[in-house]
């Protein structure tokens, strides 16, 4: 069996189903309006009919949420039955401007504020928005970190900076502030193993914790790249001038098999 | 005390129900009288009878046709109706007036 789909049918549809989302006391206007449906001239006059009372019966199924009790509201006081009802706009304003302040005192927050940020910053390219070069925002906070002495920032910059020699400066300015940021040495090096100052590094590191292998991982890594580094390439490269270098640094005897894999 | 503000569309509504102060009024044919959409028709239809000016009834009209919801003034409304609408018809004219432009 097929069901004829005109504009009449899909207006009683409309409505029947407003019907359900409506509260209590809106749900018999919308029968009534239901019920008139059948008398209403001509078809597409019929789905228009149905769609003002759905909109009537959807927006006080909404209002219900927002601001329950409504139902019982009584009549106002000094015969003011023409005016706007009060109580619900007051209500739906002070409802609105709750959510308004709450979600702006979300922006007092650094971590709601940066995350925001980053949100938008997927619309830049879609929106042709320009911004300024990172390099510039990179000089900016390393000349603010140097203003304040912040040791912290200079690393965060020694660490993040594109240029090698720049970063060597920034650590090295990070560490005679707070030595406890020694650390950073390794980040550099691991990144940029072929460093000239590496090796000093590794000794630095060594004497701020003796415990820590990564300052021989460190000399490791750049025995081991050392004779592929194209500056080397006039030189053929030697293995064995490298593993006698690894057995010269970590004491190893002689008979020391060494993989370099 | 301020003179309740009667929207255009609420005074339309109003009128008809003057005309026949006694008599029962469908919605289908108050919105053909008025020109008011069923969005705008039920929710004035709705505050009047829930402020008590309105009286409501379901009517059976037909067998096996499901009944009609009609509306009747109630006493305490038609004396409402005819103060509010005693004031709001000047200012109502005068802003038709204004409307129009032709300022006759």
């Amino acid at each position: 069996m097929t069901m004829k789909l005109n504009p009449r049918t899909m207006a009683a549809a409309l409505l029947r189903g407003a019907i359900k989302i409506a509260p209590k006391n809106v749900a018999e206007w919308g029968r009534a309006m239901l019920c008139e449906l059948r008398h209403v001239e001509g078809d597409w006059a019929a789905l228009i009919w149905a769609a003002g009372g759905a909109v009537f019966l959807a927006r006080h199924a909404l209002l219900s949420i927002i601001i329950p009790g409504d139902a019982n509201q009584i009549a106002p006081p000094g015969g003011k039955f023409f005016a706007k009802e009060s109580p619900m706009r007051k209500g739906t304003l002070i409802a609105a401007a709750s959510c308004l302040v709450a979600s702006l005192l979300l922006f007092l927050a650094p971590i709601f504020r940066q995350a925001f940020q980053i949100s938008l910053e997927q619309w830049r390219p879609i929106f042709q928005i320009h911004r300024r070069a990172p390099e510039a925002d990179f000089e900016a906070l390393v000349r603010r970190a140097r203003a304040n002495h912040d040791a912290e920032g200079l690393a965060f910059a020694a660490v993040h900076g594109a240029k090698t020699d720049e970063g060597v400066g920034l650590a090295d300015e990070a560490t005679h502030i707070d030595p406890q940021l020694t650390w950073i040495y390794a980040i550099i090096a691991a990144r940029n193993p072929l460093v000239p100052a590496s090796e000093q590094w590794a000794a630095r590191l060594e004497a701020w914790d003796p415990q820590n292998a990564i300052p021989h991982l460190m000399v490791a890594e750049k025995i081991h790249i050392a004779p592929f580094n194209p500056s080397h390439s006039r030189t053929k490269p030697k293995r064995k001038r490298g593993r006698a270098r690894w057995r010269r640094h970590f004491n190893l005897p002689k008979s020391t098999i060494i993989s370099t894999g | 005390m301020k003179t309740p503000r009667i929207s255009p569309q609420t005074q339309q509504v109003l009128e008809r129900f003057a005309e026949r102060p006694t008599g029962w009024h469908y919605g289908y044919e108050l919105s053909r009288e008025t020109d008011l959409k069923a969005g705008t028709l039920y929710p004035i239809l709705m505050r009047l009878a829930k402020y008590g000016l309105l009286e409501t009834k379901w009517v059976a009209t037909e067998r096996g046709v499901p009944p009609r919801h009609t509306y009747r003034l109630t006493a305490k409304g038609a004396e409402i109706i005819r103060d509010c609408l005693a004031k709001a018809r000047p200012r109502l004219r005068a802003r038709r007036v204004a409307l129009s432009g032709s300022g006759a």
